[in-house]
């Protein structure tokens, strides 16, 4: 009896510490931004707070069932008479109770102030686009040269509030970065907007967090927070239009890009203009690929390349209907979008 | 059927009326260089400030009503019909739109005969590529030569006495979404050719040829850096809103540029004092102003350059970052006029985003501007800075559907070109009243297919007719009067010294106009609806006449689901006091024939 | 880059010159795409499937044009690929040329019964296919057959394409559009309904 409720304890501790306590890349309990710490420390205080309460209500509740009672008197009808001192208990605990809550309230309503706005003027807006299944990410620069566009991977500056624009282009996600803020819903025909800042380098994990459809599970985003000045040359570098292909296969490859690919994906300097799908104009500047369902590898580009339905059902990459030639081109040329 | 409108504080027109004097309200007057020969008609404009004024004045206020059908020309044609013919000597010149077949008309014989034609026989691919409908806006005389574009991106040039190509320049790739349909443009030995397709991402340019032998001598573009542009040191805006170094590029999302649109599909002007040629640019693509945040110049703007090297001069952008197509190819009249006390030399553009401009044409300068359609996508506008004063509500987002924005794309008028008057010191343009429903879609760049994204519907603006033919103030921004017409007013205008102005409806009227008070004095219903522009000559015969196309097309077809739209057409119709001319009469046997047209066999065609 | 000196674009070629046909019968037929291996590569993995390059060849004991423009959409009453060619005819700019409301602008009027190339699904499988020569764009190399079929399907819901059937009274001029089928219209109003992500 007593083991077996302890092995039950023993198998919900496996299942959820993991989640919830450790420093995963979806973690909530470790975050790393003005956008998120507040709500973060809010939660382990009102956390605590509630535990230290139903500790002391335990206690206290036990204290009265275990406290020993005047033995009965023989013989005689037992009376209930108040002798004394109860009521203060009332008093004392309804004051206590109602001081804790209005903490919270003031704590809750502080936190949100807190975090509804940046606290220093955001030095960069990026607009996300929500598609069934991936981010379509905008860079909006100023002069307008500077404004481009890539997918799923956004870059941010360590330590400075970045402004985010949601906008819902097919149905509702919701754009979700734990560690850096709280989730925000991307609806279509609106435009929502946020802000994360990140206060550490590093790669933060995503998700699209309202079930969206068949892929919903595999719509993947990351923030790489990097130093200001890597940052910068990261920019730079997302500026520049695709190399010239400098070899036969090459050539025919991006050949094949221009007919087979370009309606709906678009790489700069190859006159590829689509926007159905992913700005593949630097690629391989990225980890992963289909919003991070693949590792960014030849082998992957290549299979999803081949056959997309196969690896990602329902996406909106058709099957390519390519030969080996063809796809063996087609994938040395997009992995030259550095 | 027409009514006219008193606008108040028209005061000029009563008086003009009630004065047998022509009194300019305005003192406003024109260049008429380079003063073709008395009669002629060489140019689609008939002089280089493209005030569409003649001074022939047999046809007046007072006979015009007695005008009938002289003869008529059918070119079989079936696409819009946007020219107007050409008189040099006694020959006349016609070009028809798609497959644009040249014609050489004897004036001289009964009955017009053809002198040649010619068949160009341009790539039948080019009609699927022009987004609005296959129409020509005109043809060039110079030199002996007949010279204009086909719609698959050749320039080419005819003996104008028998019909042979002399050359043939190729100037874009029709396959890409490129046409040509613009009217070239010759300034002594360079002919000037702009191109079509920004509704398909093609980036804008006009490029200036020798007239003798095709050559291309530049080519400057709408958008891209400051060497494409032909921005130079001597490049000097009025606003400090369009100064700095390759805002061709900055102004625009990286890379974008490159499918800028901006075409060169409209008139051009010349002022011979300044040396300086002026020409508009369309809109910028796609259509979808979400996709490309920047003001996206030099698109829906105008350039005032050098004709002999292309360097630009100055440029104004009539709507930056132009969010409904209202595009900057309307044409600019040059026209000189006191403002303010003061003798200014201007042009006047009516643009398509409803506002008429007076601007000074040596510095760029905006000096009037005031809307004379119906619009609400502004709330004024900002003359210090030349900005109009866009109300946010107005803009389109992508997938949602806005209601009711006044002008819709084909503006509150498009490119049919408006005439100057002298003797009233008036302007004369068939405009329209007309506003949309816009939903924008997102768009992708594919090659030869739209780079777009509008989805329209259109509709009456407030009145529930579609077009006004008007006269208009350029000195104070101020209709004088108006000429409500059912349907659109989309046909040139033309203005002559005898006090008449001329002009047609969608729905196939031609009809005189005292241009001294909008009196409407005579109206004759043609085949087809008129989208062309009038011109008028002097015939062997000492008549003047006044020719028209009828065959409508073009931007004009929005409007075929109105009840009562014309069929398509491919007349011209000359009219001369009472009918008279050589070739109408009792008999008339002797006539000699033509040669036959470019139908069939029995033409000469190109090399292709 | 020429293509008698490379042979990566001869086979490119060739697929484009047998993709039409074969593809067209392979769906039509509902033929699942096979699993053949590639030449040269490693055998694909369980979920890498990848179609042969075309084995079928030439239709035998049939003029191609006139087989193909006789046979019917695999798509045709499929309510989600009619919500899906109509997505597809406004991404891939159709709807730019020939009108939102498929009513003709640039290009020619979409729901009337005048076909240039013909109205059957397969005539007009072809005109999107290979294209036409007053501008009509060839999508065979960037739409896969099925996205084309799906296409077709849009169209067909429009009420103006004639039934395979009746090709050769098309021919003849008798064009009776009561008897082409307004069902799929239905089928794509009540899709559409039911579903959030139908919208076009």
């Amino acid at each position: 009896m007593r083991s077996a409720a302890a092995q039950r304890f023993a198998v919900l501790s496996a299942l959820v510490t993991p989640c919830v306590c450790s420093a995963g890349p979806m973690s909530y309990f470790h975050t790393s931004g003005s956008a998120v710490d507040p709500i973060t420390a809010l939660g382990w205080g009102l956390g605590i707070a509630c535990l230290a309460i139903v500790a002391l209500i335990g206690v206290l509740l036990l204290a009265a069932l275990f406290r020993a009672r005047a033995p009965k008197p023989e013989g005689l009808v037992r009376t209930v008479s108040r002798s004394g001192s109860g009521l203060p208990w009332i008093y004392i605990g309804t004051g206590v109770s109602t001081v804790v809550l209005c903490g919270m309230v003031i704590w809750t309503l502080l936190t949100l102030k807190l975090v509804a706005a940046p606290h220093a003027a955001t030095g960069l807006t990026i607009e996300i686009r929500a598609h069934q299944w991936w981010w379509e990410i905008r860079y909006v620069g100023e002069p307008p040269a500077r404004t481009f566009v890539t997918a799923n991977e956004l870059h941010i500056p360590v330590g400075t509030p970045v402004s985010l624009r949601l906008i819902g282009d097919d149905v509702i996600h919701s754009f979700w970065i734990p560690a850096l803020a709280g989730k925000t819903d991307v609806i279509p025909g609106q435009t929502n907007n946020a802000w994360i800042e990140a206060d550490k380098p590093g790669v933060y994990r995503g998700q699209c967090s309202e079930y969206c459809g068949l892929q919903h599970a595999h719509m993947s985003a990351f923030v790489i927070a990097e130093p200001k000045r890597q940052f910068e040359a990261w920019w730079q570098q997302q500026l520049a239009p695709s190399q010239p292909p400098r070899s036969a296969q090459l050539v025919i490859g991006a050949e094949l890009f221009r007919s087979r690919c370009a309606a709906c994906h678009t790489v700069r300097g190859i006159g590829a203009g689509g926007i159905l799908g992913p700005d593949l104009t630097h690629l391989m500047s990225r980890n992963t690929i289909a919003a991070g369902t693949f590792r960014n590898s030849p082998e992957s580009l290549s299979r999803w390349i081949a056959n997309a339905q196969a690896l990602k059902p329902g996406s909106r990459m058709p099957q390519m209907d390519l030969t080996a030639p063809q796809l063996d081109a087609v994938t040395a040329f997009v992995q030259t979008l550095r | 059927m027409a009514c006219v409108v008193a606008i108040p504080l028209s005061a000029p027109a009563e008086a003009a009326e009630s004065t047998a004097s022509n009194q300019s309200v305005n003192g406003a007057s024109a260049n008429f260089a380079p003063g073709d020969p008395k009669g002629e008609w060489r140019r689609q404009a008939g002089d280089f400030a493209n005030t569409r004024y003649s001074i022939l004045e047999q046809i007046d206020a007072g006979n015009a009503a007695r005008l009938k059908i002289a003869w008529t020309f059918s070119d079989g044609a079936d696409y819009g019909h946007e020219g107007a013919p050409l008189v040099v000597g006694s020959t006349m010149y016609l070009v028809a739109p798609f497959p644009n077949v040249a014609y050489a008309l004897d004036l001289s014989k009964p009955g017009a005969p053809i002198i040649w034609s010619y068949a160009p026989n341009p790539s039948p691919l080019a009609i699927g590529k022009a987004c609005c409908d296959a129409v020509i806006r005109g043809w060039a005389y110079a030199e002996g030569k007949l010279i204009y574009n086909l719609l698959d991106d050749h320039t080419i040039a005819l003996d104008a006495r028998t019909g042979k190509e002399i050359w043939r320049t190729k100037m874009g790739n029709v396959e890409n979404g490129e046409t040509m349909t613009m009217p070239p443009f010759v300034i002594g030995r360079k002919v000037f050719v702009g191109n079509s397709g920004g509704e398909l991402g093609k980036l804008g340019w006009l490029a200036a040829l020798d007239v003798d032998s095709g050559r291309e001598i530049w080519r400057a573009y709408s958008a891209g850096p400051d060497s494409l542009v032909k921005i130079g040191s001597d490049f000097k805006p009025f606003y400090s809103w369009m100064q700095g170094t390759d805002l061709g590029v900055s102004t625009w999302p990286v890379d974008m540029w490159k499918t800028a649109g901006g075409a060169a599909w409209g008139w051009i002007s010349y002022d011979p004092q300044l040396n300086l040629l002026y020409y508009g640019t369309a809109n910028p693509g796609p259509r979808v102003p979400t996709q490309r945040p920047g003001l996206n110049l030099w698109t829906s703007a105008m350039f005032a350059r050098d004709p002999d090297t292309g360097a630009a001069k100055w440029a104004y952008s009539f709507t930056p970052h132009d969010q409904w197509d209202y595009d900057g190819v309307n044409e600019n009249v040059l026209i000189d006029l006191p403002i303010n006390g003061r003798q200014r030399q201007v042009l006047v553009q009516f643009n398509r985003n409803a506002y008429a401009y007076t601007i000074d044409r040596k510095t760029g300068e905006v000096l009037v501007a005031a809307p004379f359609a119906y619009q609400n996508w502004s709330s004024g506008f900002d003359l210090k800075n030349a900005l109009p004063i866009v109300r946010p509500e107005m803009q389109p987002q992508p997938n949602v559907k806005l209601s009711h924005v006044c002008p819709p794309d084909i503006g509150g008028k498009d490119w049919q070109p408006a005439a100057f008057s002298p003797k009233t010191g008036l302007l004369y343009a068939g405009i329209f009243n007309i506003c949309m429903d816009v939903t924008d879609h997102p768009q992708s760049y594919i090659p030869g297919t739209p780079y777009d994204g509008m989805e329209m519907t259109r509709h009456a603006a407030p009145g529930d007719h579609w077009g006004e033919f008007m006269a208009w103030d350029a000195a104070r921004g101020k209709k004088v009067w108006a000429i409500e017409e059912k349907f659109m007013t989309m046909s040139g205008a033309l203005a002559t010294a005898g006090n008449v102005v001329f002009y047609g409806t969608v729905d196939g009227w031609f009809r005189a106009v005292d241009a001294r008070n909008g009196k409407v004095l005579w109206s004759q219903k043609l085949g087809s609806g008129v989208i062309g522009a009038p011109m008028t000559y002097l015939g062997p015969d000492g008549r003047q006449y006044v020719a028209i196309y009828a065959g409508v097309g073009g931007a004009a077809m929005v409007s075929k689901s109105m009840k009562g739209f014309p069929a398509r057409g491919n007349t011209l119709y000359v009219f001369s006091i009472d009918g008279l001319s050589p070739s109408s009469g009792a008999g008339m046997l002797t006539a000699e024939a033509g040669n036959p047209t470019a139908q069939g066999d029995a033409h000469q065609t190109g090399t292709r | 880059m020429k293509e008698e000196t490379t042979p990566l674009v001869g086979w490119f070629a060739s697929v484009v010159k047998v993709l039409l046909v074969p593809g067209m019968t392979l769906l039509a037929s509902c033929t699942p795409q096979g699993d053949t291996a590639r030449p040269g590569t490693k055998p694909p993995s369980a979920f890498l499937t990848v179609p042969a390059a075309s084995p079928l060849g030439e239709m035998a004991g049939a003029a191609q044009y006139d087989a193909s423009l006789e046979i019917s959409n695999p798509f045709a009453r499929d309510s989600r690929a009619v919500v899906e060619g109509r997505r597809l005819f406004v991404a891939m700019n159709c709807a730019g040329c020939h009108g939102y409301d498929a009513g003709g602008a640039m290009g020619p009027n979409l729901t009337d019964t005048a076909w240039r190339y013909g109205g059957t699904p397969g005539g007009i499988f072809q005109s999107i296919h290979s294209g036409r020569p007053q501008g009509m764009p060839a999508w065979g190399l960037a739409l896969p057959a099925q996205d084309i079929w799906k296409i077709v399907a849009y169209l067909q819901t429009l009420g103006a394409t004639l039934a395979p059937a009746d090709y050769h009274a098309g021919l003849q001029g008798d064009h009776d559009v009561t008897s082409v089928a307004p069902q799929p219209r239905q089928l794509l109003e009540t899709y559409a309904a039911a579903h959030v992500d139908a919208k076009p």
